[in-house]
């Protein structure tokens, strides 16, 4: 194997650059601090091990954290970087066979990831030294790694072979990616631990059987009647049968099972039992599946596509229009002649609008339809499950909008500048007339408004939480549909839960808003946007998921005012303190701070964005 | 306006650090011509070009183009020139009229004015038929049709192109020439980088030759080969393939060092390139055919851009490493 020129031009090719260096000495720099602070001092020794198992919890899921992060970003780029490169072509032209060239990308991207592992190694030996750890935990976690590592990388191979360009193929890749890793986490809150398999006929009708009840249920009495029997019964069998696919696809359950980490175990409810086998089997299965799916692409006809006729309904028959009319409400036909651009209109804006692959107005629909059911579905859902408590159900809808807002942004604002650089563009834009500042709120713009329908369209989950929390109040009751914008008003202001939703919202608007500017910034600095890109999902990964890893580790090895001291930079902490959810009702300064720390940063990234688009249009 | 030159370049100089990018590169070009910038890569043709479209400053000199200084009124040249960089700057999912309306708003055309315009353009360009095609689908020869038509859609008096027919086939590399002409006749100055030189020889009416940073000939075609034709290029065909070195070797004998002979056994060819006279030329041919050396033909090779091109960048090459010699 190790004769594939492919591996030794990747691996070595890779293992030569300042990143490769920089990762390494990152991973060994922190893991010797980890030990070092965490390593007896006192001369009185612990010997129950706990805290060798804090050091090994930490261990485990900051290696887990860095591995989802890391591992698809080589194997995004692979394959789709040879094919703009146009050297695809010669190696499929090549006398290696498909899977040659495959296994010689795999394990070229994978070796580097291979390589940090071996480089946490004595940290590991040094937390399994300290005692009470068992050798088969830490083998066991090093395992899960490797599997995290080769299931999200074929993953990303596949996706690279099928994208079109760099950045989509890791924009793609993180979303589905994190979709894999962190939804089945918000979704296993459905179901039960003894949930059966939620597929077949007799589990569906048995499923079905169970509809009238709830919906006789008297917590779902607001429902308008026969609502709830239909389509939300729908729903929630849909969502309860890819939680029940889903949970087998993430690692979390799998490092919680390992570590024995009772505290997750017992806030999340989720079962233990068997679920790093559960993961290393889905794992391997579905690995060798992506293999063989990109093996299959891996052929000369992959480079064979037509190109697009570019047929537009206005030229088409008086048949054709009447039907797609009708299909698209004319409004939203993608294949409709645009209009021209308006005279109040940023040419910029509505450029990106259109070149963004599902930017047009009827992608933007169907993406707030979604929106729309997703949050009434799972508020249904989560309702049910939690017996209307709305401490429970307020996370799991806060959960959606922050992984929307997590996994949109970006892929919507690290390319802004990076891409017009990398396609010439740039160029272009300069010899108009246009200003720096019309060509960069332009761009700011077309992300703005893309997340901001994204969070209305999360809103109407938390209308009915306020609507519940009006209810006794007189406010909830329907009168007639002249006095309903007026009942609106006053079920708004009388609920008991309307000033903690607002408070949801700015927060998340502000965490929004500070993404969008961190992505545009790195993308001016950067010249691909795939680095772009790779670094903004990294620096928000790191904000906003790498930091819940300190909470983790409250008292061992940290302490509840370091905690709190780093949760004022994580938005989505902030967040979970207003609302009270499990495991952050302690924190109470984290939520104001983090309004502060938020604009600061804002304002850091905007600064640096027109420093930098300054030099970049200024006369070289 | 229409008395001054379209574009005047006086003293122009860009350094980057210790590296001189341009050095003293005066040029003037009247309405109406088309200019033929040529140079090997690196000799400074797209430093030039970015300063005369304000992406660049001069350490020195000046430049007026269409009436503007493009260093210190650039808002106003960039609505009087068009600039058609080298690489196209696709964007992907967008057809070509929504391409073409995107940058008529950036150059703030009213929107009914608008679409005449793009209309207009695509029709200059030939590019009509492709008006709702998707602009990433295109072929290479296609973008640049469209790239034109980007270039004119706010009407510059003034249009720089930046290797116009590069990786076109013959066919588009004809109609490309047609387009150019057209703009010339419309009253446009044009100023056209290229490699491929003989296409370039057939369009323009002026040619600056440029390497190491510095112009080394401009002017019209035909005053640059009377400059650089201080050598004759002849061809001799002998009849029989094995008189072919003898030939040679007797050229050797008779012509002075700085003659070059260059053989070509397979096709019974030999070419020379020398200074010396018709009368030295007869005589040593009757020598040769004393000898028995049958000459089936001899002719004198026109000289063109390529041949001025080549002469002028040798020229060139040997003072620079003679300066740096001396250095």
């Amino acid at each position: 194997m190790f004769t594939n020129p492919i591996i030794s031009r990747e691996l070595i090719g890779m293992l030569r650059t300042k990143k490769a260096l920089a990762w390494q000495v990152a991973v060994v720099g922190i893991l010797s601090m980890l030990i070092v602070i965490r390593w007896p001092s006192e001369a009185m020794v612990n010997t129950s091990g706990q805290q060798a198992k804090a050091v090994l919890r930490i261990f485990g899921y900051g290696l887990m954290v860095m591995i989802v992060m890391l591992a698809p970003v080589f194997p995004a780029s692979s394959i789709v970087r040879e094919k703009q490169r146009g050297t695809l072509a010669l190696l499929l032209n090549s006398p290696m066979s498909p899977w040659s060239i495959l296994m010689g990308k795999l394990v070229g991207s994978m070796g580097f990831i291979m390589l940090l592992l071996l480089l946490t190694l004595p940290a590991a030996a040094a937390a399994f030294t300290m005692g009470g750890v068992d050798v088969m935990q830490v083998v066991s976690v090093y395992l899960i790694l490797t599997l995290v590592a080769l299931q999200y990388g074929t993953i990303a191979l596949y996706i690279s072979s099928k994208a079109g360009s760099m950045d989509a193929a890791l924009r793609i890749t993180f979303g589905v990616v994190l979709t894999l890793a962190i939804l089945p986490l918000i979704l296993n809150e459905f179901v039960p631990r003894d949930q059966p398999m939620p597929f077949g006929p007799i589990a569906f009708f048995e499923y079905l059987s169970h509809v009238p009840q709830w919906a006789d249920n008297q917590k779902f009495a607001w429902l308008p009647h026969g609502v709830a029997s239909s389509a939300f019964s729908v729903i929630l069998y849909v969502i309860l049968t890819i939680t029940w696919l889903s949970r087998f696809f993430s690692p979390a359950p799998a490092m919680t099972a390992i570590l024995r980490d009772d505290a997750v175990i017992g806030a999340s409810g989720a079962d233990s039992s068997g679920a790093a086998w559960r993961f290393a089997i889905v794992a391997a299965i579905s690995s060798a599946i992506f293999l063989w799916l990109t093996a299959r692409r891996l052929r000369p006809g992959m480079l064979d596509s037509a190109r697009d006729a570019g047929r537009v309904t206005d030229e088409q028959s008086t048949k054709v229009k009447a039907y797609r009319r009708f299909m698209f409400m004319w409004f939203f036909d993608p294949n409709r002649r645009s209009r021209m651009i308006g005279p109040f209109s940023n040419p910029v804006m509505v450029k990106e609008f259109r070149t963004r692959r599902f930017g047009r107005l009827h992608w933007l629909m169907r993406l707030g339809a979604v929106c729309v059911v997703l949050s009434l579905g799972l508020m249904f859902a989560s309702t049910e499950k939690t017996d209307g408590r709305i401490d429970a159900v307020m996370p799991i809808l806060v959960l959606l909008q922050f992984s929307l807002l997590l996994l949109a942004t970006p892929a919507l604002a690290a390319g802004l500048i990076s891409s017009e650089r990398e396609t010439g563009g740039w160029a272009l834009l300069q010899v108009t007339p246009m200003s720096a500042l019309k060509i960069v709120t332009g761009k700011l713009m077309s992300v703005f408004i893309t997340l901001l329908l994204l969070l209305i369209a999360t809103l109407p989950g938390y209308f009915v939480i306020i609507f519940m929390g009006s209810q006794g109040t007189g406010a909830a009751e329907l009168g007639t549909p002249l006095e309903w914008p007026g009942k609106l008003v006053e079920v708004i202001t009388s609920s008991v839960h309307t000033q903690s939703v607002i408070n949801v919202q700015i927060s998340l608007l502000l965490m929004g808003v500070f993404a969008v500017l961190l992505s545009a910034a790195i993308s001016a600095f950067m010249k691909r946007t795939s680095t772009a890109t790779a670094i903004s999902y990294a620096v928000l990964g790191v904000i906003c998921v790498g930091t819940m890893l300190v909470r983790f580790a409250e008292d061992a090895p940290f302490s509840h005012t370091t905690v709190e001291y780093v949760l004022t930079v994580n938005p989505l902490a902030a967040v979970l303190t207003q609302i009270r959810a499990p495991m952050f009702t302690d924190y109470p300064s984290v939520a104001p701070l983090n309004r502060y720390v938020m604009l600061v940063g804002c304002a850091i990234c905007l600064v640096a964005l027109i420093l930098q688009v300054r030099v970049l249009t200024r006369p070289q | 306006m229409s008395d001054q030159p379209a574009i005047q370049i006086r003293n122009l100089t860009k350094k980057y650090g210790e590296f001189v990018a341009l050095d003293d590169l005066s040029i003037e070009l009247n309405r109406g011509e088309i200019l033929g910038f040529i140079g090997p890569n690196g000799a400074g043709k797209t430093t030039a070009i970015k300063i005369l479209v304000g992406l660049a400053k001069p350490t020195s000199g000046s430049a007026i183009v269409a009436g503007c200084d493009c260093s210190k009124d650039v808002q106003t040249l960039k609505q009087r020139i068009g600039y058609m960089p080298d690489t196209f700057g696709a964007y992907d999912n967008m057809r070509v009229h929504e391409y073409l309306d995107f940058f008529g708003a950036a150059f703030k055309i009213p929107r009914e004015k608008r679409r005449k315009r793009i209309d207009e353009v695509m029709d200059i360009a030939g590019a009509a038929y492709m008006k709702d095609r998707y602009v990433e689908s295109l072929s290479h020869g296609m973008k640049q049709r469209v790239a034109i038509a980007r270039t004119l859609l706010h009407d510059p008096q003034v249009l720089i192109l930046d290797e116009p027919a590069n990786g076109l086939d013959p066919q588009a590399r004809i109609e490309m020439r047609q387009i150019l002409l057209r703009l010339a006749d419309m009253g446009k100055t044009l100023i056209v980088t290229s490699h491929i030189l003989p296409e370039l020889s057939r369009i323009c009416n002026v040619v600056a030759i440029i390497t190491h940073g510095k112009l080394r000939a401009f002017g019209t075609l035909d005053d640059i080969l009377r400059k650089v034709r201080q050598r004759r290029f002849m061809q001799i065909v002998m009849v029989r393939r094995e008189q072919v070195e003898p030939m040679a070797t007797l050229l050797r004998q008779l012509l002075s060092d700085e003659s070059e002979v260059t053989v070509s056994e397979q096709e019974s060819e030999i070419r020379l390139a020398t200074s010396i006279t018709d009368e030295v030329m007869s005589g040593i041919i009757g020598k040769a055919l004393q000898q028995g050396l049958l000459v089936g033909q001899f002719h004198e090779v026109p000289m063109d851009l390529e041949d001025a091109f080549l002469s002028v960048t040798r020229q060139a090459n040997t003072a620079v490493a003679a300066a740096s010699a001396k250095a």
